[in-house]
């Protein structure tokens, strides 16, 4: 059993693309909602302040933003709300069809949000290790050469600095000319010491055959749950959405299906899907209380 | 001949970006033109990327591409007092004409992604890296032609225009796509118009420091070219 930030990288993967691709598609406003609602409880779990940071400073004016071009820019519509000088009318509908796409927008960047930190660089690279392992080899050096450079870029500036060439003062024009010169240096530098390395990694034997690969993430039973339980819910989803419960109308009215059996089996199968993390992570803290007797233990 | 048919594969590549927004159009509702688009985005990705996985490079030419991605991705915090000015453009596209156009679309198209990782992805990241990616590889492509590339000013004028049409290009269909679900002419063209700015700050920066620094970077790549004996059949 673990917390869906500790899961197999697979694992937090199919789940992440189930929510954001569903998260993108629908429309209908019981599903958004529940979309919505669980990114930001998942983002508030795992980054705390962040989260409500990131829906006060960025979705909130993002969804009166699209809001806004919607409304002003679309003129379909039966609920005409009032005329503008040029003869166009303002009305409900594009308005309402722009706080919803404003709305899914904002969930799937909040999906996004709660992504960047569940997945780090080391999941990304294995998912990426056995498939592209050229690629990823490069992505790997990189990212270790950009900590390295950015160090060196530092050295290399405070001494250019010394010498009264810094990229802090003086006109535009000079301030470019002498950050061309920081970035030339960096740049002779750094290939001399890439062309040492793969030298280096050829000795050690690079690219010879049988190279195993290292991993440090195992399947649990937990992980095939998860992933099970999401696929069936994908299923479900799709198929309830192939027979017409997320469908909706936005132009020129706004119509959606009645609620049947269907559809509540829909939704209820699309919120267990958005809150699987939630759910994961909070049966996971559960069960550490009780293990531990309510200790607080070091995480791991 | 493999040249030739590289060169045929990336016309392929620049035409399917709108033919599948169209197809897109017709085939999509709501958000189904972004997905088309974002799954067409990755899959050109994906090909470029195989390409490279099958094809021969010696490990002396994958470090150096490496370490020019963490170049370009390092030199968005060199001007950190000004940060209008993001020199990744004029890295890339000066990596493309050294070490190639195919290195160069690596080089571009990894930045982002690498940037994104330690940024945060989004959305955006497939929009971001094939934008990147094709302007290097195009301006790549443009300025290794000798009579061009020996014209200082007019060769950073052409950076800077490639890369405003290809990357601002690229990257502001993808918010049209995601913001305005109706693609009104309106509402379009009120989400290019709010990313003029931003395009036109990056084109012009990297057509200045393209002049500014293009000839010198150009022969340290050279250099290390003729010295370490890589990308020698480009």
């Amino acid at each position: 059993m673990r917390s869906f930030s500790q899961s197999h990288p697979i694992t937090d993967f199919v789940v992440y693309i189930s929510v954001i691709v569903f998260g993108m598609i629908f429309r209908h406003p019981v599903l958004l909602c529940i979309s919505f609602f669980s990114a930001f409880v998942y983002n508030l779990m795992i980054n705390g302040k962040r989260a409500v940071k990131l829906l006060f400073c960025m979705i909130l004016p993002l969804t009166v933003f699209i809001t806004a071009v919607n409304g002003l820019t679309a003129h379909y519509g039966i609920t005409r709300l009032f005329r503008l000088a040029n003869g166009n009318y303002i009305c409900l509908e594009p308005i309402v069809y722009g706080a919803v796409t404003g709305i899914s927008v904002s969930a799937v960047l909040m999906w996004f949000s709660s992504f960047n930190t569940v997945v780090s660089s080391d999941k990304i690279m294995y998912v990426l290790g056995r498939r592209l392992p050229k690629i990823s080899l490069l992505l790997t050096m990189s990212l270790r050469f950009v900590p390295l450079y950015r160090n060196k870029l530092r050295e290399i500036s405070r001494a250019q600095t010394g010498l009264g060439k810094g990229v802090n003062r003086g006109k535009l024009s000079e301030r470019l000319r002498n950050g061309c010169k920081i970035l030339s240096i960096l740049i002779s530098w750094a290939l001399e010491g890439a062309i040492e390395t793969s030298d280096s990694m050829k000795c050690r034997g690079y690219g010879l055959k049988n190279a195993t690969h290292y991993s440090d993430y195992f399947m649990f039973k937990s992980d095939i749950t998860v992933i099970t339980a999401a696929v069936i819910c994908d299923c479900g989803v799709i198929a309830g959405a192939a027979k017409g419960a997320a469908f909706v109308i936005y132009n020129p009215y706004f119509f959606v299906n009645d609620t049947n059996a269907l559809s509540a089996v829909t939704f209820t199968l699309y919120a267990v899907l958005c809150l699987l993390p939630c759910i994961l992570d909070t049966v996971w803290h559960i069960r550490r209380t009780i293990l531990t007797g309510g200790k607080k233990i070091e995480a791991d | 001949m493999p040249k030739k048919s590289d060169k045929i594969s990336l016309i392929i590549l620049i035409l399917l970006v709108p033919a599948v927004i169209i197809c897109g159009y017709f085939f999509g509702s709501g958000n189904g033109y972004y997905i088309t688009a974002g799954i067409v985005a990755a899959a050109a990705l994906l090909v470029f990327f195989i390409s490279f996985e099958r094809g021969k490079s010696k490990t002396r030419e994958i470090t150096a591409v490496a370490s020019m991605t963490a170049v370009a991705v390092v030199s968005r915090s060199l001007f950190y007092m000004l940060p209008e000015i993001k020199p990744i453009g004029a890295v890339v596209i000066i990596a493309a004409v050294g070490f190639g156009w195919k290195s160069g679309f690596l080089i571009g198209s990894l930045s982002m992604f690498l940037s994104n990782i330690l940024f945060g992805q989004g959305i955006w990241t497939p929009f971001q890296m094939l934008g990147l990616g094709l302007s290097a590889a195009i301006a790549g492509i443009i300025l290794s032609n000798k009579k061009i590339g020996s014209h200082r000013i007019l060769s950073s004028i052409i950076g800077g225009i490639v890369i405003f049409i290809v990357y601002g290009g690229i990257v502001d269909t993808s918010s049209v796509l995601i913001m305005s679900s109706d693609l009104s002419v309106g509402s379009v063209a009120a989400v290019y118009l709010a990313g003029m700015p931003y395009n036109g700050i990056f084109a012009v920066t990297t057509a200045v420091l393209l002049a500014l620094f293009g000839k010198s970077l150009s022969e340290k790549l050279e250099r290390v070219k003729v010295k370490y004996g890589i990308f020698e059949n480009i």
